[in-house]
């Protein structure tokens, strides 16, 4: 096992070059460049400070070089400065993946604590009356737009009921506030996010959790586990739930990019302090330093993230076992 | 009395042309002690008589139209879902054909094994239960207990597997073992053992037995008495000296017949 995942590590090295190479070249062929931003709109800059602009952030020299003097940077972690606000744009992502990761996780374990006894009630009760409301209500989740979901929320509890805050992470007299009430105001912050980002994958992930355990019921050794006198409940529990839940290790592995890059909708609605927005600005700014950093983070945890999935799925299940 | 009656039982299948009547209206009795073989060609609905005698027709798709199925006196078919689990595994089991999918691929074998003991003798101490399964593991001639205990199905070989099988369904000492098309999908070698394992058990241990096979020599071989269905339905039952002598049925005779002209060593 070590040794796999040892290998996987290694082989992940020429990954995470080719990733940079393209996170490079997709900013390097875009059109438009930071100094446009700042001339172009602008007319008091002139021609030769745009200049100045230019070599000042080396977007004169030939792409290899950018390139090359780019990578060397980025392997101690230095992604450059925000060409916004001069910050370093390592230390701007350090400031915002905290939030997104925060949000994403309770959203992830929200989705699973609903949809899997969701999704494996509706498959034991299969076309109950349970099931069919419950497939109802799935398509409609499923249906229905994130941002306006969001909104229709924000419009409801926010403004009309007054229940809860409609933006941001922390109130503004966070700093003042006590242990306990900062816990509280943090979570009444994400009460609204949390339930918008689960909408969607709540309605996918139990239909896959109900089709899987339809799937697995179905299988040879639930005819032994029943001939054994085992009652309903110990085959489902026993002998089925595991089963239908180990493809579930692939598709939350799946879903890490998400967990990492954030969402720009959910994010920019909420004014959520978050990966998603900041990314969302900066590519509306042409700021190379922080697009580039979040692209190559992201990359990076998601490769660790699917090494993670794999070596959970061949633990989980005993006929995997990597060489 | 018969240990277990079969009452005019009927099963159908739903399948997207319509109604497919797997069995039709099927009666027998079979004896304590005696070993019964229920032939025909696939799809005669043979496995399905297993099926509802087992109460898994739902798994297939299927639904037991009518009929009764008495054990003693319970007509296990009127009898409620729970009531059911005290009587399979303990006084009625089953194995099934081509053993490879029949053990859970994620659960290792001897906590499947040690599970068929504990869910009929809640009150028994972990060393009882091992012990248990132990000595029917020894009962089906696997040497190897702790290797086997802690493997997965996997790793195990298709004769392992159908004796593990056979161990999980006489650890309870049942009285009837049903055992559909027990040597499918095992070379004749293997074939041959595990007919003779399950020979040895019933006179070890008084078992009744119900063999569902479309193999003619088994049934002639090692039964008392012989059912030969057709198109779900019972077309000739008698003891299987006089079945395979002197067939009265046409068809019987046609199959009779195939099976002499074949070499020996067909399984």
């Amino acid at each position: 096992m070590f040794t796999y995942i040892f290998k996987r590590l290694i082989y992940s090295i020429p990954i995470i070059l080719g990733i940079t190479v393209m996170t490079f070249a997709v900013m390097f062929f875009t059109p438009g460049n930071p100094a446009d931003m700042v001339a172009d709109f602008n007319i008091k800059v002139s021609a030769e400070s745009k200049e100045r602009l230019i070599k000042l952030y080396g977007l004169d020299k030939a792409w290899y070089e950018q390139y090359w003097n780019w990578l060397k940077r980025v392997v101690v972690l230095d992604f450059g400065n925000s060409f916004r606000d001069g910050k370093p744009a390592s230390k701007k992502i350090a400031e915002r993946l905290p939030a997104t990761i925060l949000l994403n996780v309770l959203s992830i374990i929200l989705m699973l604590c609903i949809s899997i006894p969701v999704g494996v009630y509706s498959a034991v009760k299969k076309y109950s009356l349970f099931d069919r409301v419950l497939t109802a209500i799935v398509f409609t989740c499923f249906s229905v737009p994130v941002f306006w979901a969001a909104l229709m929320l924000m419009t409801v509890f926010g403004l009309w009921l007054g229940w809860l805050p409609i933006s941001g992470l922390t109130s503004f007299e966070f700093g003042e506030f006590s242990f306990f009430e900062k816990i509280l105001d943090l979570c009444r912050h994400l009460i609204l996010p949390v339930f918008v980002s689960t909408l969607g994958s709540f309605a996918v992930m139990s239909r896959y959790v109900r089709s899987g355990m339809l799937d697995v019921l179905k299988q040879d050794y639930i005819k032994t586990a029943y001939s054994k006198g085992l009652s309903k409940r110990q085959v489902v529990f026993n002998h089925a739930l595991k089963n239908a839940l180990l493809p579930l290790i692939t598709i939350i592995g799946l879903s890490i990019p998400g967990l990492i890059g954030g969402s720009f909708i959910i994010e920019t609605i909420f004014s959520y302090p978050g990966m998603g927005r900041l990314g969302y600005e900066a590519i509306m700014a042409r700021d190379y330093p922080v697009i580039m950093g979040i692209g190559v983070i992201s990359a990076f945890l998601t490769l660790l993230g699917n090494i993670i999935a794999d070596v959970l799925y061949a633990s989980a299940d005993p006929r995997i076992r990597y060489k | 009395m018969p240990l277990l009656s079969v009452k005019n039982l009927s099963v159908e299948y739903k399948a997207s042309f319509g109604v497919v009547k797997a069995v039709d209206g099927v009666s027998f009795d079979v004896e304590k002690g005696e070993v019964f073989a229920i032939v025909g060609r696939s799809g005669s609905g043979k496995s399905s008589v297993a099926s509802a005698i087992m109460r898994l027709t739902d798994i297939d798709g299927a639904q037991i139209k009518s009929g009764e199925i008495f054990y003693r006196e319970t007509d296990l078919l009127k009898l409620s879902f729970d009531d059911t689990r005290k009587i399979y595994g303990k006084k009625i089991s089953m194995i099934f054909q081509d053993p490879q999918s029949y053990l859970n691929p994620v659960i290792k074998v001897g906590k499947q094994i040690e599970e068929a003991v504990k869910v009929h003798n809640p009150k028994l101490s972990k060393s009882e239960i091992k012990e248990r399964a132990a000595s029917a593991l020894k009962k089906v001639n696997l040497d190897d207990m702790q290797r086997i205990f802690n493997s997965y199905s996997h790793r195990l070989s298709g004769g392992q597997k159908q004796r593990i099988l056979t161990a999980m369904a006489i650890i309870n000492e049942p009285e009837i073992l049903i055992a559909d098309e027990p040597t499918t999908g095992l070379d004749a070698a293997v074939q041959k053992q595990i007919l003779d394992l399950i020979k040895e058990l019933k006179g070890k241990m008084g078992l009744t037995l119900i063999i569902i096979t479309h193999n003619l020599k088994i049934a002639e071989k090692h039964s008392d008495k012989t059912a030969v269905m057709r198109s779900g339905k019972i077309i000739e039952c008698a003891p299987s000296k006089e079945i395979f002598k002197n067939p009265k049925n046409e068809y019987v005779k046609q199959l009779t017949n195939v099976s002499y002209s074949l070499p020996e060593q067909m399984p």
